[in-house]
């Protein structure tokens, strides 16, 4: 497979509004193979969409280039924003306009016109199963609808490259999954490369042929699926709840007896609730990611991890022990090897933390 | 230049397909120089609500020969005044004998004008600069030898009346300007009518015995009171009294409306300009600037799509004015002039100062809120000082604002007077001008 995107040491430096700067990308190289999803996974404000929007043409790298199909986004501009495509996070689009006139529009800025136009219009709407609303202002379409017209700005001029930016954030589940669903076509049928940013191990992990991970504004780790779970082996965890009891190193050292497990560890994290008027539990979190307290309740939750090379098998004798330790372990979770392990792994962080 | 010309055409989309931007822009300036026509010009019939508007004439008319035109003219507003000067008095037409039509229209006018006879034209001037009068009306010298009639060899020629008004009266001094007009243009297009008769007439009979009638003094006479809005202005296109009052309803309507539409235009050069942020904003200027577009193309387009915004809502709005003169008169009239071309051209150059302001406005902002504060700002410190709102401060001050250089154009072309270019010129000056310092301000803000 040949490659369509080559990315090289590309740094982006801003300037805070005290005269510092701050590094949002630190030297990333990048290679996409034509026909491949290639997913950029990594916590919100890691330097994905920087990355990308440098690989794109929307921002200058402080340093490096990308080339988009041998055109550098640099040197050749033009040249290399014929071969992307680009959906946004965000809708883009003109609101007051009807879904055919911004298709049309967008079209014209790709060099359609005529009777192209019309056909790759059409094409579009079809595709994006909009036809019958095409004369409709996007000012009256449902979120998910107008997600699709977005979609199919992106796609009208049939680019070797498709660039989507997490589209599907804050979206309902069934036009979460028809994005997925649309993602999967554009590879399939129309043997598109797709680009695709996302901090959600799940969707990375389902549509992905290559995965790239990204945080602090560096590549940490990239490849395919099965290539990143290798690197933290082939361990379960399971993941006990047991609420605010306090747990002691003792216990953590009896569940590493357990044949097949390797590692325990517990981590409690204080929350502070109040019921309201309806009697829920209010928490509030703090910009790090820990919980304050708001009220007069105090509690905590804790989580006992236990690394195990056959979570499901370990799993009774473990659930033994913390009963014979007087441990209600009020829920267990058996996570087998993900992209969610390899981050912690890599990082000691979690995704979404 | 395709993708250009797009990017104008959505803006023009985009600005139309809002309802109440459309309503806002177009209806407001409509509805203000509607209302406030209705209001002082008064179409109906009743009193005359604008009386006793102070004006100054100084007639410099040294006649014809036979006639002196001034005079007569000056005997429309100050009936007699000619007799104690010693110049041509106001004759007696078939109508004053029915004791109908001049006496009452000399006396409509009377209501309309507080005149008075001055012989210095600079004492006119100071006058009207002074506040003391609304307008001076100044008659040339050569007045009754250029419009008038005394044979084949004499052409009949325009003569302009100069009417030299006071900024701070300008509902006062365009409808004096108005009336002059009126009056002129038909004491020429009737002499110009004679000429033409006696000039076939000559061709076949022998132009002596023609030249001979035309010279004769009851000739002259005769024709003053057939043919001179003077002294039947009203009558002579078969207007009632309330056919003047009309007309002072459409100058207020000329004056208004152009001052408005001028005025609305700015915030639509504006409002066109920061749209960019807006879309940055809404996330379709990054998607327009990873499309193969170059950025240049993006402002321009943007900015070409503001000017033809700006046009197309001027012109608009100067054709539903026309439509609502025609409509409070009666009848179909151009209160825009004869001359199209020229007005095509000071539209022009008014959308072009009104995009240039936006462009600059939108380039010393660093928000779009604060760009929006510093617009409301300067747009009515303008509209103060170019007089949009009925008054204004002082003339030289009134310079410095595009409302009053396009205001003032389309009045004088309301009076067919199309002597406009220096308006243009200003106009295009002020929108070049900013649009550069502007553009190369907004370029280099334009974080995308």
């Amino acid at each position: 497979m040949s490659t369509i995107v080559e990315a090289r040491g590309l740094v982006k430096t801003y300037k805070r509004p005290d005269g510092t700067e701050v590094q949002a990308v630190r030297g990333i190289d990048l290679d996409i193979k034509k026909g491949e999803v290639f997913s950029l996974l990594g916590p919100n404000g890691a330097g994905k969409t920087t990355t990308i929007s440098m690989i794109s043409g929307l921002l200058a790298p402080t340093s490096g280039d990308a080339k988009i199909g041998g055109f550098s986004i640099t040197k050749q501009p033009m040249e290399a924003k014929r071969l992307l495509g680009v959906v946004p996070q965000e809708i883009a689009l003109y609101p007051r306009l009807s879904a055919r006139q911004n298709l049309e529009f967008f079209g014209k800025m790709y060099g359609l016109y005529g009777k192209d136009l019309a056909a790759a219009v059409d094409e579009v709407l079809d595709f994006t199963d909009l036809k019958d609303r095409q004369k409709d202002q996007v000012d009256t379409f449902s979120g998910g609808m107008k997600r699709r017209v977005n979609i199919g700005v992106g796609l009208l001029h049939k680019p070797e490259l498709v660039y989507m930016d997490e589209p599907t954030v804050g979206v309902d589940p069934q036009s979460r999954r028809r994005i997925l669903d649309t993602v999967i076509r554009l590879r399939d049928e129309r043997k598109m490369t797709v680009l695709y940013t996302t901090h959600l191990m799940e969707e990375s992990q389902e549509l992905s042929n290559r995965v790239g991970i990204v945080d602090h504004g560096q590549m940490i780790a990239m490849g395919t699926v099965g290539e990143l779970i290798q690197k933290v082996g082939e361990e379960d965890r399971l993941v006990l709840s047991v609420g605010d009891q306090k747990i002691g190193d003792d216990l953590l050292a009896k569940f590493q007896t357990v044949t097949g497990v390797t590692h325990a560890e517990y981590k409690a994290v204080d929350i502070a609730a109040e019921p309201d008027e309806s009697g829920t539990l209010k928490v509030d979190k703090t910009a790090s990611g820990t919980f304050k307290s708001v009220g007069n309740a105090q509690a905590t939750d804790g989580k006992i991890t236990i690394y195990a090379t056959r979570g499901r098998k370990a799993l009774p004798e473990v659930l033994r022990i913390a009963d014979d330790a007087g441990v209600e372990v009020l829920s267990v979770e058996v996570r087998e090897p993900d992209l969610e392990a390899v981050f912690l792994h890599l990082t000691g962080r979690e995704l979404r933390d | 230049m395709r993708k250009i010309w797009t990017i104008a055409q959505k803006e023009l989309l985009s600005f139309f397909g809002d309802r109440n931007l459309v309503v806002i822009m177009i209806a407001a300036p409509l509805a203000i120089a509607t209302i406030i026509g209705l209001a002082f010009g008064n179409t109906g019939g009743g009193d005359v609500p604008i009386k006793d508007i102070p004006v100054a004439i100084v007639n410099q008319d040294s006649g014809n020969g036979q006639q002196n035109y001034g005079d007569i003219f000056v005997n429309a507003f100050i009936p007699n005044s000619a007799a104690s000067t010693g110049g041509t008095t106001q004759p007696t037409c078939p109508s004053d004998e029915t004791g109908s039509g001049t006496a009452q229209n000399a006396t409509t006018l009377q209501d309309l004008t507080d005149a008075v006879k001055l012989d210095d034209p600079a004492v006119a001037k100071a006058g009207v600069d002074a506040g003391t009068y609304a307008a001076a009306i100044i008659i040339p010298a050569d007045f009754s030898k250029k419009i008038g009639y005394s044979g084949p060899t004499d052409p009949v020629e325009p003569s302009d009346i100069e009417v030299y008004a006071n900024s701070g009266q300008q509902i006062g001094g365009a409808i004096i300007r108005s009336i002059v007009e009126s009056i002129g243009s038909r004491v020429a297009t009737g002499n110009i009518a004679i000429a033409s008769t006696f000039d076939a007439v000559g061709a076949k009979y022998g132009f002596v015995k023609v030249g001979q009638i035309a010279s004769s003094a009851n000739f002259s006479t005769s024709i003053a009171c057939a043919f001179t809005s003077v002294l039947n202005p009203l009558t002579i296109d078969q207007q009632t009294v309330a056919g003047q009052k009309s007309t002072s309803t459409v100058a207020i309507l000329v004056l208004f409306g152009s001052a408005q539409a001028m005025f609305f235009s700015l915030f639509t050069g504006q409002q066109g300009v920061l749209s960019i942020i807006e879309e940055r904003k809404q996330g379709t200027l990054q998607r327009l600037v990873v499309s193969p577009t170059p950025r240049l193309y993006i402002l321009v387009g943007k900015l070409l799509g503001t000017f033809v915004t700006c046009f197309v809502q001027l012109a608009f709005l100067l054709i539903a004015l026309t439509v609502i003169g025609s409509i409070l008169s009666g009848q179909i009239v151009q209160i825009w002039g004869n001359n199209l071309f020229l007005v095509a051209l000071v539209l022009l150059a008014a959308a072009l100062a009104s995009t240039g302001l936006g462009t600059f406005l939108a380039g010393i902002a660093k928000t779009p809120e604060q760009s929006a504060v510093i617009a409301q700002i300067v747009n009515i410190g303008f509209a103060i000082l170019g007089g949009a709102f009925g008054f204004q401060l002082s003339e030289n001050l009134a310079k410095f604002s595009p409302i009053y250089w396009g205001t003032n154009a389309f009045l004088k072309l309301s009076a067919n007077q199309w002597d406009v270019g220096l308006n243009i010129l200003v106009l295009a000056i002020f929108g070049f001008g900013l649009f550069a310092v502007g553009f190369w301000m907004f370029n280099r803000r334009l974080d995308i």
